[in-house]
């Protein structure tokens, strides 16, 4: 179980986060819904450690995965702690190959544990296996996005971090996405799902917490989330209809999309 | 005809030689970023550790001493660049290195002397008959040796996990660290691996028929500079291409130097700069610097 308790984070003299509290039980998906700028990326950074590498710094408040303190760990020894982040926008190795970027994935933790790793990688993702020779940068994106996360099943993480999974990809691959994140979640992997598309997200969640310019303005069930007036205008409106979220609006919403969309990006 | 076969085989010896130093900027480049000006400094030191020891013992057991001492040399100015390599520009780091560079060959120059030293390796000035060519031994040693360091280094930096590391790392340093990948053990290793083909570049750059080992060495060594930079500085193909051009274009250059006598004398000093400028000029990264490889 991953705990965030009061976490404050600040770049310079830029507040990312303020008092920020979210739990991610065993064996669950949480979601964190917000638009640019809320504080989802840095909230993610924080837990995996590299809040630095962006200059920020933890004012206040902790991390902890399973009772070890994660706040004052190195990213290194968090991933050897199964707390992996697949980072927003894939990031995946393009001069590698396919191969080797799960060979990469994998290093974080000891080599001995890696072939079957790597089975499961391919039984969850085919493609990557037909591919596995090829250079990274020559995927697909909806591929390029199921090696980031392959990539980061390598370390045998107990929580998975996704961070914008479904950003730029086509609406059925990121339904695809989606049905990923279950399976990972089924063969017991809790996951943390930072999402602008909130249909997804809410779809596969079990709970889910609302950022609002760096603080929790909302949390709940999944369900109830997706029931109330606010998500339903902020997030849902906009993207429901594209994607038919079960857990979504309604798809009369259609009027009022523009509106939804203006404030969404107005906050 | 065999006057150019001569030059040649000498080009691509000390082009090979080059291409040792200058796959030592490269992989200290692609771990960190940083160009390091020591490198010089530390051939040097390899070189001095070297020539004090072999009259005490054998040449094979002072070259082992060299290649430790060599190597611990360059982990410590890692290690000292790493202590700011999270907030400090890389421009700022490569500065620092002049200063290590400065620092000790200032001392090395000093303890050497004023006479060249020699590091009395096995080969002596023994001489071989090739195709009809006569060539001094420590030129297809040195051959021999690069091919078997270079094959080594490719094997490793292709198939080993710290190969798979450090080109992680070297094209996106935040997703290799999200992956638990430790850069600054990668950095090390890239330093300690730069440092030992340093030091049996020395052995080469100071054996017959050159003079020996003193200050002069490093403008020979730094030749590999623009051997790395004509080749893609972050490119370990273009570190091994751009020494063999700048061996061999160096060597004809100085063989040839009364037909080229209308470039002025001593032309062949700055040959390898001339190229390097040219290939700038049509290829600003280098014959094999980063081009992305990507979908359009």
């Amino acid at each position: 179980m991953l705990n965030v308790a009061d976490l404050s984070v600040r770049y310079g003299a830029i507040q990312a986060l303020e008092r920020v509290s979210l739990e991610v039980p065993d064996q669950t998906v949480v979601a964190v819904l917000g638009s640019n700028g809320a504080g989802k990326s840095t909230l993610l950074r924080a837990v995996s450690g590299t809040h630095k590498l962006h200059k920020g710094r933890i004012e206040h408040g902790t991390i902890t995965h399973d009772g070890q303190r994660l706040d004052k760990l190195n990213p290194a020894a968090t991933v050897a702690r199964g707390v992996v982040q697949v980072p927003e926008g894939r990031r995946i190795f393009g001069r590698l190959t396919v191969e080797e970027n799960l060979r990469a994935g994998g290093m974080g933790v000891k080599n001995r544990r890696q072939p079957p790793a790597r089975d499961r990688v391919f039984e969850l993702f085919p493609r990557l296996q037909e591919r596995r020779g090829q250079l990274a940068a020559l995927l697909s994106g909806g591929e390029q996005q199921m090696l980031a996360i392959g990539r980061a099943l390598m370390a045998q993480p107990t929580l998975l971090l996704l961070d914008e999974p479904s950003l730029g990809l086509a609406p059925q691959v990121v339904e695809q996405i989606g049905e990923i994140i279950l399976e990972i979640n089924r063969q017991g992997t809790s996951v943390l799902l930072v999402e602008q598309n909130a249909s997804m997200a809410l779809r596969v969640a079990d709970l889910a917490y609302v950022l609002d310019v760096g603080e929790v303005s909302l949390h709940g069930t999944a369900e109830e989330l997706a029931a109330t007036d606010k998500v339903q205008r902020l997030y849902l409106g906009h993207s429901a209809d594209e994607h038919g979220g079960s857990g979504g609006a309604p798809a009369a919403k259609a009027p009022r999309r523009s509106v939804a969309r203006l404030s969404r990006w107005a906050g | 005809m065999s006057f150019f076969l001569e030059l040649l085989i000498n080009g691509l010896s000390v082009g090979a030689v080059y291409a040792l130093i200058a796959l030592g900027f490269v992989i200290i480049f692609k771990a960190t970023e940083v160009i390091n000006f020591a490198h010089g400094s530390l051939l040097l030191l390899g070189g001095y550790t070297i020539s004090e020891l072999t009259p005490e013992t054998n040449f094979y057991l002072a070259l082992l001493v060299g290649l430790t001492v060599t190597a611990l040399g360059a982990l410590f100015i890692e290690r000292i660049l790493a202590l700011r390599i999270r907030t400090a520009n890389t421009n700022t780091l490569a500065i620092m290195t002049i200063g290590f560079d400065v620092v000790l060959t200032a001392d090395l120059v000093r303890r050497i002397g004023v006479d060249p030293r020699s590091l009395f390796d096995p080969w002596k000035n023994d001489t071989v008959q090739v195709i009809g060519v006569t060539i001094p031994l420590t030129r297809l040693v040195a051959i021999g040796s690069a091919v078997v360091l270079l094959t080594a280094f490719f094997l490793a930096f292709k198939y080993t996990s710290w190969g798979v590391a450090m080109r992680a790392s070297a094209e996106d340093a935040e997703a290799a660290t999200l992956m638990g990948i430790r850069r600054g053990r990668v950095a090390a290793v890239a330093w300690i691996i730069a440092g030992v083909l340093a030091c049996i570049a020395v052995v080469f750059l100071v054996a017959f028929p050159t003079p020996g080992l003193d200050g002069s060495v490093i403008p020979v060594a730094l030749k590999a500079f623009p051997a790395a930079i004509l080749g893609g500085l972050d490119s370990t193909a273009g570190a091994l291409v751009g020494g063999l051009i700048v061996g061999v274009a160096e060597q004809l250059t100085l063989g040839y130097s009364s037909e080229l006598s209308f470039l002025g004398r001593g032309f062949a000093e700055v040959m390898p700069y001339v190229i390097m400028i040219i290939v700038l000029l049509i290829k600003p990264s280098g014959l094999f610097g980063t081009r992305e490889v990507s979908r359009v």
